[in-house]
């Protein structure tokens, strides 16, 4: 698991950071934990979640059971949704591999959100609050770091990263489903974890070479 | 800008979790989990992360408001006057003061447990001298839970040990993962013990979450769960063979010899139950130092009596449930049950041992945990007893990986512990404060009631407000001669979540002339009030009890805590800390000193800190005074606002007390027969027809209504209950980003099997009518295979339709007002009413 120490210091093996997520999907129980923490860290509007629980029944009476699959944008080491971009606001940051937007580049096109196969890229349409137009504090505070009708998505929590610290999703999560870490370090908790578990990549066979893997 | 960090305490559950509340110029931004708080080590769960939400709900209630419409009613406009606190205050000391003479006409609804409120109203009430005192939620609220833990556990609640666990079974509870105490930490404990390889079985009508993470869904008919459980003690007992001999001979009461009419044969001096000692052939009395062998088998003669271990009562009455026969009442295969008994008894490892800390204890690895499913019934007690049994006799109880009583023992910041009584017995069972909880065993002399609630008629129960709607019916018939006419209630919806059918408990508020209490928001409960009190969320209160972690926190060797709770923000102008109005509402009604006593005795309030009579205090200097008590000078307030939390650790004795308590634990419950026969003196002097069917030393499966009614009628199915892990009663319903959760994860909808909608032509998402024999709604259908096919499954607490609760208004179904509230739904031991319903759905 990253914690601050292995966020701020480099991998050791020369490369920039790539970092990844394993969700296990095990531990996982579909409390949501994460998709309000998201929220909450980073003021989404209403009808926007950049990390959230898909569940599916799975089987009939009696062996019947429902799976959780949380899902977010796979901050992809081949993202389709960057080339797409005609103004350079969706970009791969240099530093640590995250796929981020510049809000001030974005014209709103959505070619990246036709783009990417994953559906985690999100628009939202004007800066209604979750209580109507007028913003709670907190909304004003926090929606300050969108704006309307450009694309917005899940950043890792960069601003989190940068202080060395979890992403919101990973740092809440009660049943330690959510593992993050550099996927360049052979020694992180991720890279072992990937070694030790049987995983997989949502669609691998897209060849978007996603930063995320679920563990089985 | 100015940026800080407050330590406080969490307040959308009653759990109770750590949280560093992020706060800027004055704006609450960010709630994270405090990752030095041992009850959730830095993890926070949806409905935690959605109190901010809560915090700035713009339809918060900021002024006290008094009601202007004298017809009360569930449409009916109270048409609000807001007006001061010196009026509110001054017209709630008169009504109040019109019943001084007879006290018992108040009635306090004191739950509220996410902070001080709960013993501050019920310390008000005992000032005022009312015995209706209501300090429990729902109407099956721990009914059976606590009064079985405070005999056969020690402590308030269970918890299954998921450090050292390998088979864990869930009956009709979704434990660590979906519900209960110590929600975030029980959730880790849960994924470590499944990622080491415990099994988890999920008993249950309803494949939810808990279902979906287990290694085997048992689905069960409603109501049935003491056959599955007698169905297992059959296996275990009869034919494995598998028990816990030395636990049972020397730490229970299944030695004790049971003669003529199902009672112990006791020493005629001493009146102490009698053993067989094997060893030397001879009776003695069960505490004789000389016994070696206890015979917990066998029939003896004593001078032409005839009597029998009360073990060999509880072997042979299980054979009246063999599995081919428990798989006619439950629907669950006599094979399944056969495997799960017998995996059950090869993994509680009996005999078994291991090292902690360099002391040497039993190690029993499995156990059986139950909670609101079976005791929402009308046999809701010895549906849970014949399960608890599965625990006692491998002796799995109080030790590693067994059941484990929460809170039950505890050396700081002082003593307390459980400890044996009547017959050796478990009688007093710890708790750290004095609990309003009346004694569960030996249960108390059932007398002709004067007490609304008919306390007197339920001897052995803990709580009593569910039969509150019965007689408020017709209190004649009870014997009653007067009328509950002040209601005081914390800022809950009891309304809604606290009884069954809607309409008797609108009646019942409508017969009660004065209401008042407080509220955050006007939820339906606060449309009965004639006043209401403007009361703050949890990020701007002080509590010296933050949530539920003195009565239901994570058990075994993790470090407790304590920790007090302040604002992260001052609460709007015009609402005061309601401690602060409770003591001028004593004052004024001239009880204060009386309050300051109960305060002094419930928190242990030692010389120089107790609240002297006389004194006014704000609610920080009682904390303080609290606080400084409990944990010496230096530990205050500022302290506590500092540093959030005191760690507590737990030796091996209080995270296993199983080996330490001195008190035997019942495989028979003989009292049962004495105050059946009292009471049964009681209601044929009333005149009352009663079932006594329940006063029975042995637990017996017995139909619900519902069981029968299904194909009555034209009902077909049982509707039931279940949670989701995002909502925690009606706490987050108004607020936007839990609606919006639960409207993408169709938790409004009613379950109902995809076999079942297909012969009555419904699709999913269809709206479709469920009806009851006493509510008929309107609700969605959600079309599954993870639910009984004779059962509909109804989750969370929905269903409003308050104006000030926009958000929620309409939206899902809420459950309890389907459920018939008469005498023959009422558990005639614990008080819980039936949470099974039979219904009808259709387009």
């Amino acid at each position: 698991m990253a914690n601050n120490k292995d966020a701020a210091k480099s991998n050791g093996n020369g490369k920039a950071p790539r970092w990844g997520m394993a969700i296990d999907l095990k531990r996982c129980v579909g409390c949501q934990s994460c998709t309000l923490a998201c929220k909450a860290e980073n003021g989404t509007p209403p009808g926007i979640f950049w990390m959230r629980v898909l569940s599916k029944e799975e089987g009939t009476y009696p062996q019947a059971r429902t799976v959780f699959l949380p899902i977010r944008c796979n901050h992809c080491d081949d993202p389709p949704c960057v080339p797409v971009c005609p103004t350079g606001a969706s970009y791969k940051r240099e530093q640590d591999n995250l796929v981020l937007i510049h809000q001030s580049k974005c014209i709103g096109c959505r070619a990246c959100i036709v783009a990417c196969p994953y559906q985690v890229r999100f628009v939202a349409e004007d800066s209604k609050g979750y209580y109507g137009k007028k913003l709670t504090p907190y909304e004003e505070e926090h929606y300050q770091r969108w704006q309307p009708r450009t694309v917005q998505k899940c950043t890792f929590c960069a601003h989190r990263i940068d202080q060395g610290l979890e992403p919101a999703c990973v740092q809440t999560c009660p049943t330690r489903a959510l593992v993050c870490g550099d996927l360049n370090d052979p020694e992180s908790e991720i890279s072992r974890l990937l070694r030790q578990r049987v995983n997989f990549p949502p669609r691998a066979e897209l060849g978007t070479q996603p930063s995320l893997f679920y563990l089985t | 800008m100015e940026s800080n960090w407050v330590l406080t305490s969490c307040g959308m559950c009653y759990v109770g979790c750590g949280i560093r509340v992020r706060v800027d110029d004055g704006v609450v931004t960010g709630i994270e989990g405090d990752p030095n708080h041992p009850q959730n080590r830095g993890n926070m769960c949806a409905k935690g992360k959605a109190g901010l939400m809560n915090l700035y709900n713009p339809h918060r209630l900021k002024t006290p408001l008094k009601r202007t419409n004298p017809k009360k009613g569930l449409h009916e406009d109270p048409k609000w006057q807001e007006i001061s606190w010196e009026e509110a205050l001054s017209t709630i000391t008169e009504r109040l003061g019109a019943i001084r003479e007879d006290p018992k006409k108040l009635y306090v609804q004191a739950w509220e447990v996410i902070g001080d409120n709960f013993y501050w109203l019920l310390a008000l009430g005992s000032a005022f001298g009312t015995p209706h005192l209501m300090g429990n939620a729902s109407a099956t609220c721990g009914k059976v839970i606590h009064p079985v833990e405070f005999f056969s556990g020690g402590g308030f609640h269970q918890q299954p040990d998921l450090h050292y666990c390998k088979y864990l079974v869930l009956v009709g509870t979704q434990f660590a993962i979906a519900a209960r105490g110590a929600f975030n930490h029980i959730l880790r404990d849960m994924a470590e013990a499944r990622a080491r390889g415990m099994k988890l079985v999920v008993v249950d009508p309803v494949g939810g979450f808990a279902a979906s993470k287990a290694d085997e869904w048992v689905p069960i008919r409603p109501g049935t769960d003491s056959a599955f459980a007698l169905g297992m003690l059959h296996v275990l007992l009869n034919e494995a063979g598998i028990y816990d001999e030395k636990f049972l001979q020397h730490r229970t009461n299944a030695a004790y010899l049971v003669g003529p009419h199902g009672r112990y044969l006791r020493d005629p001096v001493s009146g102490k139950p009698l053993i067989y000692d094997a060893a030397d052939r001879s009776a003695k009395i069960f505490d004789d130092p000389a016994v070696k062998e206890p015979a917990i088998a066998g029939s003896y003669d004593f001078e032409g009596l005839k009597a029998r271990p009360s073990f060999e009562l509880l072997r042979e009455h299980v054979r009246q449930y063999p599995p081919e026969k428990v798989e006619e009442i439950t629907s669950v295969p006599a094979k399944t049950i056969r495997r799960i008994a017998r995996e059950f008894g090869e993994a509680v490892s009996i005999g078994a041992t291991m090292m902690l800390d360099g002391v040497e204890l039993p190690s029993r690895p499995a156990c059986v945990d139950w909670a609101k499913g079976p005791q929402g019934h009308k046999h809701g007690f010895h549906q849970s007893w014949a399960l608890k049994l599965i625990n006692i006799v491998t002796g799995a109880v109080n030790v590693p990986g067994g059941i484990l009583s929460t809170a039950a023992a505890g050396k700081r910041p002082f003593l307390w512990w459980p400890d044996g009584g009547t017959d050796g017995l478990l009688e007093d069972g710890g708790h750290i404060l004095p609990l309003p909880h009346p004694k569960a065993f030996p249960g108390r002399t059932p007398t002709r009631p004067i007490r609304m609630d008919l306390a007197e008629l339920f001897p052995l129960a803990p709580h009593f407000h569910t039969l509150l709607p019965i007689t408020s019916e017709d209190p004649a018939r009870w014997g009653l001669d007067y009328r509950i006419e002040v209601m005081l209630h914390a800022p809950t919806n009891s309304l809604l979540g606290s009884f069954g059918d809607i309409k008797m408990v609108e009646r019942f508020y409508q017969t009660i002339p004065f209401i008042f209490g407080f509220g955050i928001e006007i939820n339906e409960t606060n449309l009965f009030d004639d006043i209401v009190l403007p009361f703050p969320t949890y990020l701007e209160r002080y509590d010296f009890v933050a949530g539920t972690g003195l009565l239901i926190p994570h058990c075994g060797k993790d470090d407790w805590f304590w920790q007090v709770r302040q604002p992260a923000v001052k609460p709007p102008e015009g609402i005061r800390y309601p401690q602060e109005v409770i003591m001028e509402i004593a004052a004024r009604l001239g009880i204060l000193d009386d309050f300051y006593r109960l305060l002094n005795h419930a928190f242990r309030m030692k010389e120089p800190y107790t609240l002297e009579a006389g004194k006014r205090y704000s609610v920080t200097e009682v904390i303080d005074r609290m606080a400084r008590c409990w944990f010496g000078e230096e530990r205050g307030l500022e302290w506590f606002q500092e540093n959030g939390l005191v760690r507590i650790p737990r030796d091996v004795e209080e995270a296993y007390i199983g080996p330490f308590i001195h008190a035997r634990l019942p495989v028979y419950l003989e009292h049962f027969l004495q105050r059946g026969e009292e009471l049964k003196e009681v209601t044929d002097g009333m005149g009352l027809k009663w079932d006594f069917s329940d006063y029975v030393p042995l637990p017996e499966w017995l139909p619900c209504p519902a069981y029968d009614a299904v194909k009555r009628d034209g009902f077909d199915l049982i509707a039931v209950h279940f949670k989701f892990p995002y909502v925690y009663g009606s706490y987050g319903n108004d607020n936007p980003w839990i609606d919006e959760l639960c409207e993408k994860t169709g938790a409004y909808g009613v379950l109902i099997h995809s076999d079942v909608a297909k012969a009555k032509g419904i699709a999913d998402g269809d709206e479709v009518w469920l009806e009851s024999p006493v509510e008929k709604v309107r609700a969605k259908a959600k079309v599954t295979q993870c639910i009984h096919p004779q059962v509909v499954g109804i989750g969370g607490h929905f269903g409003h339709w308050a104006p000030g609760m926009p958000i929620a208004q309409g939206k899902g179904v809420n459950f309890n007002a389907l459920l018939p509230t008469e005498m023959e739904r009422i558990d005639k031991i614990s008080t819980a009413l039936d949470h099974c319903v039979e219904v009808r759905v259709y387009k």
